[in-house]
């Protein structure tokens, strides 16, 4: 079924649409999840947190740093964990995960004695982290620091954005495949039949109505255009034919036995023959 | 010496009259002196056109052919039929017309009578050097009657005027071939009351190629003219019309050579 | 035929990369748990002794010469009757020196194979982790003997009810290490360790003992549990250069401090390097001195190794001379089934010397069991040790509330490829 321009440039726009829509779809899913992700690790992280603030005092109080980094080693293994360290009530860090040494950024980090909380923080040649301080025994004892990676949450955007947008684009093309479909069949084919007809008419064919039968019929407006378009037609076709039979009518018709016979009438009888004599010594003397 | 252009048609109702009338009054507009006979005593019919009412002429041709007068009484004056609205006529223009009878008995008495040839012959040469006339129109009656014959005779041209109709094409067949055996000079045809929807210019060659003569035109069938309804003659009162620019072309080919 | 091996090859594959993405450590290879393998079996009525350690992997040095030492001392009183008519095997598992199989390793010790007591395991994050599972099995009483670490968790309630311990600890270690440093004039000392309890825990002796001294760190990097000899640990040595220090103690697994010393001898920084027994100083030796062979080069200068059992080449020890016989002798080494075939064994090493001290120390206590032989009896008689003679010079005496053997702590550095003890600190006086 080849497909009308006209048709061609409908469906182009309808695309750039759903470009428009699905880049837009995307930057709001993209706001969203950025909101919703960042509330979500933020909270596991302030969570983890709390739960190691909570754990570690004894330790800290009493124990060597090595059961302490233990716990921390087990933190840093749940997923979205960049990092975790805890500073003492001087100040001092006296565990930590980081490889090969605590960033810079990091370091001056410090902590609320009331309440959790959350930074977000950047360390050069890491990325990104939202940094969550739990202050351990009140803060009399020190802090826990739980480094939530952005980056993942960044990845995992990403990927759920363009997961959707791909959905998304899969919808929307098949039903703008479904959709062209019924536009080809209620619109275009009526249009190209008509087209077709008037084609064949410019080249000369002869006119046939059957062609546009069908479409006549239509209640709408391309029904009234076929039904318009068949009467110019006929028209057309009729004034050719008119056209045509005057041409062939000036075949003119001579009898000839007829005319010879007349001709034989007038010009044999005495009458003429002396007309004749007449004319010839008439036009002599003219001369 | 003027010459002497028969109109003829086989049978009547061609528009001989009228295309007569038109040429004589556009060859007298181009400074000829024209001479018009109505040589068709059965339908009298130019004088109308030429706005000459039955009480302004007494004498007619048929009055010559009795024998009852020369045939320069006959002939009237239609120079002011040139005119239009008040404007002064063309200077070396002569229009005259010698009408036909419109007496019953005249008529009747011709057509039982005929005429002699040489009596026609020698009052329409008669009529031209009295009058100087460049050229001498005369509409035969329809058909090849003696007369005709003899006004065929003594012609420089014939234009034989037909419609696209079967018996005009049968008719003029005729008259082409009598016409060609008597030696006319010149052979005209025209082609009259052609119906607008056909295509002119084929009418003529497909006539031009039935005769094997010359097609000095081909005039369609105006609504116009059956407006005017004899009124005057079409040329003066519609000089700009499509249908005069015909007339004008055969009277060019009539006074060429 | 190959019908059922798709699926079994998706799930294999599958479980592979979702144990790949769980260890945050690169690039040690996760132990699935159908991938384990057991030593010889045991019959009925011997003594199984339970082992988890690492056997592949970059740490594969340490379990590998652990087991080999132990081997060597069983193998000798196996052939000679037994323990009381038992004789006593080892059921070994690898859990590649990470804490997760190490857990799995030891349910499937205690609670499948029944064994009779936990010894010879290694690692400090490893043993960290097994101890709360010792104390969940307090009920069946099953000890944890002389595990190859020498941090606290162990050494202290609540867990130290549940282990007795031969080697000094690291605080022994780093503190005489920092004693002797400090007492040659090199008082600004940087720590290099393992980003883990382990590392943690030295870290720890090392600020302690610079804190009595009234000395504080002047520098530390870490480095990833699990990296192997062909890492780089450049930056490290940038760090730890930029603070300055006049010597540095490494708390780490031989292949990443093998990497350091090259690292750091390469940039031209020839600060004195320390390391603890832990090391594997026998295996960071064998790395260096190939490096050293295939570059043209000394890795070994400037090397100081302190060790928590004596050095295998002091002959004057009975212990070192049974030591060295019965490895001449028996040859032993890992079933090839746990180690992959890899391993390379040492001749002789402080490790395997330890792994047959740990054995001579078990089978003393093994003789000593009366009545009825089971967990509970062994750790009674454990601790009825009291100035045993196990051919090292030191006694070993054991009780209720004591559960730590030793705490010598010996000095070693490199003359002509070997580890030698130190005579002369003077050396490195500054």
């Amino acid at each position: 079924m080849r497909m009308p321009k006209l048709l061609q440039k409908v469906l182009a726009g309808v695309l750039v649409l759903f470009v428009a829509v699905v880049v837009t779809t995307s930057v709001i899913s993209g706001w969203n999840l950025d909101r919703l992700l960042r509330e979500q690790y933020d909270s596991k992280g302030a969570a983890l947190a709390n739960d190691i603030a909570a754990a570690s005092v004894e330790t800290l109080l009493n124990r060597d740093a090595s059961t302490l980094q233990s716990a921390l080693d087990q933190s840093a293994e749940i997923q979205g964990v960049s990092y975790v360290f805890i500073v003492d009530d001087r100040g001092q860090i006296v565990a930590h995960t980081f490889v090969p040494s605590v960033p810079e950024a990091v370091r001056s980090l410090s902590g609320n004695r009331a309440t959790t909380t959350i930074r977000d923080v950047h360390v050069d040649g890491l990325g990104d982290f939202a940094d969550i301080a739990a202050p351990i025994l009140g803060g009399e004892a020190g802090y826990v620091h739980v480094g939530m990676d952005r980056a993942i949450m960044a990845n995992q955007i990403k990927s759920a954005i363009a997961g959707t947008s791909l959905a998304i684009l899969v919808v929307m093309i098949a039903l703008a495949a479904a959709g062209a479909m019924v536009v080809i069949r209620t619109v275009t084919r009526p249009i190209l039949r008509l087209t077709d007809v008037a084609q064949s008419l410019e080249r000369g064919d002869p006119y046939r109505p059957e062609a546009l039968a069908g479409l006549s019929k239509q209640k709408d407006e391309l029904g009234q255009l076929a039904r318009v378009f068949g009467d110019m037609a006929a028209q057309v076709k009729a004034r050719e034919t008119r056209l045509k039979q005057q041409v062939e009518e000036l075949r003119i018709e001579i009898d000839q036995t007829k005319k010879a016979k007349q001709v034989a009438e007038i010009t044999e009888s005495d009458y003429f023959k002396s007309l004749r004599q007449k004319a010839k010594e008439m036009r002599t003397v003219r001369e | 010496m003027a010459k002497i252009v028969s109109i003829h048609s086989f049978h009547g109702g061609t528009g001989k009259s009228n295309t007569a009338a038109n040429l004589a009054a556009l060859m007298a507009l181009a400074g000829k002196r024209v001479g018009i006979v109505d040589a068709d005593v059965q339908s009298p019919d130019i004088h109308v056109l030429f706005n000459l009412e039955e009480d302004e002429f007494d004498k007619s041709i048929t009055d010559y052919l009795c024998g009852k007068c020369a045939i320069e009484e006959a002939a009237y004056d239609c120079s002011r039929a040139l005119q239009l609205d008040g404007e002064a006529a063309v200077a070396s223009a002569g229009l005259y017309l010698v009408p036909s009878s419109i007496r019953a008995g005249d008529i009747a008495r011709v057509l039982c009578e005929g005429y002699d040839v040489n009596l026609l012959s020698d009052g329409l040469r008669h009529l031209a050097r009295c009058q100087n006339l460049d050229y001498l129109l005369v509409v035969t009656p329809p058909g090849l009657s003696g007369e005709t014959l003899v006004s065929i005779t003594i012609s420089d041209v014939l234009v034989v005027i037909l419609r696209p109709d079967r018996q005009d094409y049968q008719g003029t067949a005729v008259t082409v071939d009598v016409a060609r055996k008597l030696e006319v000079p010149r052979l005209l045809v025209v082609v009259n009351k052609v119906l607008p929807r056909y295509d002119l210019k084929a009418v003529g060659q497909a006539v031009a190629r039935t005769y094997d003569a010359e097609v000095a035109g081909v005039l369609p069938l105006s609504e116009d003219v059956i407006g005017l309804a004899s009124g005057g003659i079409f040329a003066l009162r519609y000089p700009d019309h499509p249908l005069t620019q015909r007339y004008r072309d055969i009277a060019a080919k009539l006074m060429a050579v | 035929m190959s019908k059922p091996f798709f699926p079994f090859g998706i799930l294999l594959s599958m479980l592979l990369a979702i144990a790949s993405c769980a260890s945050p450590n690169p690039p040690a290879p996760p132990i699935a748990k159908s991938a384990r393998v057991f030593s010889t079996a045991p019959s009925p009525g011997d003594y199984v002794i339970g082992m988890s350690a690492a056997f592949t992997g970059p740490s594969a040095g340490l379990g590998n010469e652990l087991y080999r030492g132990t081997a060597a001392y069983l193998e000798y009183i196996n052939r000679n009757g037994g323990v009381n008519g038992h004789r006593v095997v080892v059921r070994a598992y690898d859990d590649g020196y990470n804490p997760n199989p190490a857990i799995d390793n030891t349910v499937d010790l205690i609670q499948t194979d029944d064994v009779l007591v936990l010894m010879d395991y290694v690692g400090t994050p490893t043993v960290t982790r097994v101890l709360p599972l010792l104390k969940k099995y307090s009920d069946s009483r099953v000890s944890l003997l002389f595990p190859f670490t020498g941090a606290q968790p162990q050494r202290e309630p609540p867990y130290d009810e549940f282990v007795f311990n031969l080697r000094a600890s690291y605080r022994d270690e780093t503190e005489g290490l920092v004693d002797r440093l400090v007492s040659a004039g090199r008082k600004k000392i940087a720590v290099f360790f393992q980003a883990d309890s382990y590392g943690r825990s030295g870290w720890d002796g090392v600020k302690r003992a610079l804190a009595k001294r009234g000395l504080e760190l002047a520098g530390e990097a870490t480095y990833r549990r699990g990296t192997p000899y062909s890492a780089s640990l450049g930056e490290q040595v940038n760090i730890l250069r930029k603070a300055g220090p006049d010597a540095i103690i490494s708390i780490g697994a031989y292949a990443a401090c093998a990497a350091f010393v090259r690292d750091a001898r390469d940039a031209g920084w020839d600060v004195p390097i320390a390391n603890v027994s832990f090391v594997g100083s026998g295996s960071l030796l064998d790395l260096l001195l190939d490096s050293g062979r295939q570059r043209g080069k000394d890795y070994t200068a400037n090397l100081i190794n302190s060790e928590v059992v004596p050095s295998f080449e002091d002959a004057s020890l009975p212990a070192v001379r049974e030591y060295r016989q019965m490895m001449d002798e028996y040859e032993p080494t890992a079933p090839s089934e746990l180690t992959g075939g890899q391993y390379k064994p040492l001749k002789y090493s402080p490790v395997s010397l330890e792994g047959f001290l740990n054995a001579k120390v078990l089978v003393a206590a093994l003789g000593r069991m009366t009545g009825t032989s089971g967990r509970e009896a062994l750790m009674g008689a454990l601790e009825s040790l009291d100035g045993v003679d196990i051919g090292i010079g030191i006694p070993i005496t054991f009780g209720p509330r004591r559960h730590q053997g030793l705490n010598a702590v010996y000095y070693t550095s490199v003359e002509n490829g070997r580890f030698v003890p130190i005579r002369d600190w003077r050396r490195w006086a500054k």
